[in-house]
């Protein structure tokens, strides 16, 4: 039995990981702030989660990005499948 | 041969990229960047806007790098209809109000348009065409090849061309010593 990883298997392990990468972008003064977390770790899911509603309540909305810069999609609920979800603070006329 | 290295120092210049970006206004440009359709980052990189299809009526709206009454919507020949003025409450930095704008005009139109007010014509001082918003979009936006390049040309055509007055100045004696030497070599010829 060999400890040591071949390199296709580092390499599909290294997608894995990343395939299991989400993260949260947070509009805010300093631009942006990203809370990234792993949908294999439960813990950080609900807290996901907790900032999720607790984003949405306060008057945010939520948005799928999409990869290609088109038009993404409104989130009304938590998705743990989403990779990259984006918080739009309220709107008001200028 | 300085001229040459400015002009080579402004093309191999790199913009800043991805969240690396130190200030939160150039952090806001890379997050806007990162996700407008290649075709839109162009746009906006070459003309200061990019332009979005409203996700429920399909109007096309002209999005332009500033923090107010920045959203044309155009009608079917490119022409403006209105400028519509909305925006996050929170402070953000431009970039981000731009994602916002575009966001909200894809995904949740009517709920946008319903807050925004509306204007007939960009405000002189402090909209798009303003010189806030074009020094601004210079000092934040990373330029392409052509922008750097052609302030490169801009700057050095500073450094080798005398100011105006000067240029007259040595322009006049040229003339003047051309002159002269044409009627002296005329004069010549004729004795």
């Amino acid at each position: 039995m060999s400890f040591m990883q071949s390199p296709q298997s580092f390499e599909k392990s290294r997608e894995r990981a990343a395939c299991t990468k989400r993260v949260q972008i947070v509009m805010n003064r300093f631009g942006d702030t990203r809370h990234e977390f792993d949908v294999t770790d439960a813990q950080a899911v609900a807290l996901a989660e907790e900032r999720f509603r607790q984003l949405t309540g306060s008057g945010f909305r939520a948005a799928a990005l999409s990869s290609d810069g088109g038009p993404g999609k409104l989130l009304n609920k938590f998705d743990r499948e989403v990779e990259q979800t984006l918080f739009v603070p309220h709107l008001q006329g200028g | 041969m300085s001229v040459l290295r400015n002009i080579l120092g402004a093309l191999r210049k790199r913009a800043p990229r991805g969240y690396r970006s130190k200030t939160p206004e150039q952090r806001g440009i890379a997050l806007l960047l990162a996700n407008l359709t290649p075709r839109q980052r162009r746009q906006y990189v070459r003309d200061r806007y990019f332009d979005v299809i409203g996700g429920v009526s399909a109007t096309r709206y002209r999005l332009w790098h500033c923090f107010q009454q920045n959203v044309e919507e155009l009608d079917q020949d490119g022409r403006r209809r209105w400028i519509w003025c909305f925006h996050p409450r929170e402070t953000l930095v431009v970039g981000d109000v731009l994602l916002a704008q575009k966001t909200a005009l894809e995904l949740f139109e009517p709920e946008a348009i319903r807050v925004a007010h509306c204007y007939s014509n960009f405000s002189a001082t402090s909209g798009p065409t303003s010189r806030i918003a074009r020094e601004d979009f210079a000092r934040t936006v990373p330029a392409s090849w052509r922008r750097r390049l052609a302030q490169a040309v801009h700057s050095s055509s500073q450094v080798i061309m005398p100011d105006g007055a000067k240029f007259y100045r040595v322009a006049g004696i040229f003339v003047v010593a051309a002159t002269f030497s044409f009627l002296l070599t005329r004069v010549v010829a004729i004795h």
